[in-house]
């Protein structure tokens, strides 16, 4: 079955993920914060990543991230889903095309608002796994 | 008067690109200049008594002059495409627009002395010049500029006093009565005058433009002092909300998985609680979310608001879509006819989006089960209206004018819809003042309300 990484820092939203993702036959690895993301993703060998933008060590931990893991030959094939309770309103580059000029593109394949419909997110995540990203 | 401490040809505050369009400003007028030389050039041959009435005026300095303009300009136009590609783009820039006016400072040398040099008024062109030099230039090099514009404005009476070159009277035809370049006194007087007049213009100007160009600076450092206080409150903002809808975030998604039986199969009742747990949250997270929705748009001001060409239609269309769904539970249709065409008007989408599915929700949720919700867009007079009809419990005459005020619901609203937040009319509000539109209300208790909102039409 597909391996999923988690990349959140709240434990609560970890745990529920990993019930919602675990009792839907996926294998799930939890990573708290986006320090060595780079040899930790390469370590853990994931299918889709689900990422957090805010977290203790950045307000746009999550975006930063993204983008590292897009300029890395390895891990730029792999999906990634922002799961943020940080919405579009909230005045940050949520440019979801390259073809946005002159802003910064955000390199991932999907968004979704916490809390996410359990249902939800399994779709969105099989047609990801599904699409190969 | 305080003097620049680093030496440098150009104002440290300008940038490569405020020069470059100097630059090109410089060159246009140059090319206008040298169409006025060739014009007079050519209405003095076609009319040679225009130049030999009482004066003798050779047409061909204005010839002579207009094609050096032409020539220097073409020589420019390919000199500012080199320097804009030079790294030290800014530093090319400043000797460019230098070498420009040195240029011109000979060219307008030898139409003076073409034209009888400080006898005739010619020599008050060099003034533009010098004040010219003090917008582009540092004011140390405007100074050393205005003493280059002096040598250039007295050489063609110093060569003739010197009889270095012939003497060019155009009073006299023979040329041989220059009443300024033959005398010493009146010469050396007429120079003076020309150096006093030059510096001191430089004075005037160099002191306005260093004042100006102060201020400039105190504006520009207080919009990157605005710029950082507004990225940090957005920072705070943003985590102000976040650390709010975050432990709400979590519990709603224990709820989900609750509900969901990942966590084993629940007893119906506790299912019921499950559920109300979930509604509860929801509405706790949405009166958090206007809130702080609603102090955001407050602090922000109409110049900070960023308004684009928006399809007010579109927007309009999808919000219905939303509202249908809403109103399916409910039994309660929203009626809406698009127009063929797109509605444009400048505003925020985003905000839009939310004004709209606000008075759209209002509608729906205010409406008897089974009624019916009107919305249309009237376009006309340069203006569009936004229109939401219902025929729902209507607001008492007596709060009409206090359903904009945050937290205030009106008694038969609160009665009808105890779950209502008292935020949506206030962000309404705040939506439309942003936008520099208006909003209407028309109500009959018992009998419905309309709203509208009118924007002005993008052109």
């Amino acid at each position: 079955m597909a391996k999923i990484l988690i990349i959140d820092d709240d434990r609560d939203i970890v745990d529920n993920l990993t019930m919602v993702l675990e009792g839907n036959g996926y294998d799930v690895a939890v990573k708290g914060d986006t320090e060595n993301l780079l040899d930790d993703v390469k370590t853990m060998h994931p299918d889709l990543i689900i990422l957090d933008i805010m977290m203790p060590e950045d307000a746009q931990a999550g975006f930063k991230a993204a983008r590292v893991l897009h300029k890395d030959e390895g891990c730029r094939r792999i999906p990634v889903l922002i799961v943020s309770a940080v919405n579009q309103r909230s005045r940050l580059s949520f440019h979801f095309s390259e073809n946005d000029v002159n802003t910064d593109f955000l390199p991932v394949q999907g968004f979704l608002e916490k809390p996410v419909e359990p249902i939800i997110l399994l779709d969105r995540i099989k047609v990801l796994l599904d699409s190969g990203g | 008067m305080k003097w620049t401490r680093n030496f440098s040809i150009c104002d440290q505050g300008l940038h490569a690109d405020e020069l470059s369009e100097r630059s090109a400003w410089f060159v246009r007028t140059r090319w206008k200049a040298a169409g006025i030389c060739l014009l007079v050039g050519l209405g003095g041959t076609a009319m040679p008594w225009l130049f030999t009435a009482n004066f003798h005026v050779e047409p061909g300095i204005f010839f002579t002059v207009g094609l050096l303009l032409i020539f220097s300009n073409l020589v420019y136009a390919d000199l500012a495409k080199r320097v804009m590609q030079r790294q030290s783009a800014k530093g090319g820039m400043c000797l460019f627009l230098s070498a420009q006016v040195v240029t011109d400072f000979m060219n307008l040398s030898f139409l003076s002395y073409g034209l009888g040099g400080v006898e005739t008024p010619v020599v008050i062109l060099f003034l533009p010049h010098i004040i010219l030099s003090t917008l582009f230039f540092s004011r140390i090099y405007g100074f050393f500029m205005a003493w280059v514009g002096i040598f250039f404005a007295i050489l063609p009476t110093l060569l003739e006093y010197f009889r270095m070159v012939p003497v060019v009277s155009i009073f006299d035809v023979t040329h041989k009565n220059a009443v300024i370049s033959s005398h010493a006194t009146v010469t050396a007087g007429f120079i003076l005058a020309i150096a006093g007049g030059i510096l001191i213009c430089w004075y005037l100007v160099s002191d306005i433009t260093y004042i100006l160009l102060q201020r400039k600076h105190a504006l520009q450092e207080a919009i990157r002092q605005l710029k950082i206080l507004d990225q940090e409150k957005s920072q705070i903002t943003m985590r102000a909300t976040h650390e709010l809808k975050a432990p709400f975030a979590a519990i709603k998604s224990y709820v989900y998985t609750l509900r969901d039986g990942y966590c084993g199969p629940l007893p119906e009742k506790a299912r019921q609680v499950i559920q109300r747990m979930g509604e509860r949250c929801d509405l706790l997270m949405e009166k958090i979310t206007d809130i702080i929705h609603l102090s955001n748009l407050r602090t922000i001001t109409k110049e900070q608001f960023i308004v684009t060409p928006t399809d007010l239609q579109a927007i309009v269309v999808q919000e219905v879509a939303e509202a249908r769904l809403i109103g399916k539970l409910r039994r309660v249709s929203v009626h809406f006819q698009p127009q063929g065409l797109a509605v444009s008007i400048q505003g925020s989408k985003e905000h839009l989006a939310t004004m709209i599915s606000n008075l759209l929700r209002n509608a729906v949720n205010y409406s008897q089960e089974g009624g019916t919700v009107e919305v249309c867009l009237v376009e006309g007079g340069g203006k569009v209206s936004f229109e939401v009809t219902d025929h729902g419990i209507g607001i008492p005459n007596e709060h009409l004018n206090k359903i904009f005020t945050e937290h205030f619901r009106a008694n038969n609203a609160v009665h009808f819809n105890p779950n209502g937040s008292g935020m949506g009319l206030a962000l309404v509000m705040e939506i439309v003042r942003l936008h520099d539109a208006t909003i209407d209300v028309v109500s009959q208790l018992g009998q419905g309300s309309c709203f509208t909102v009118t924007f002005a039409e993008e052109p």
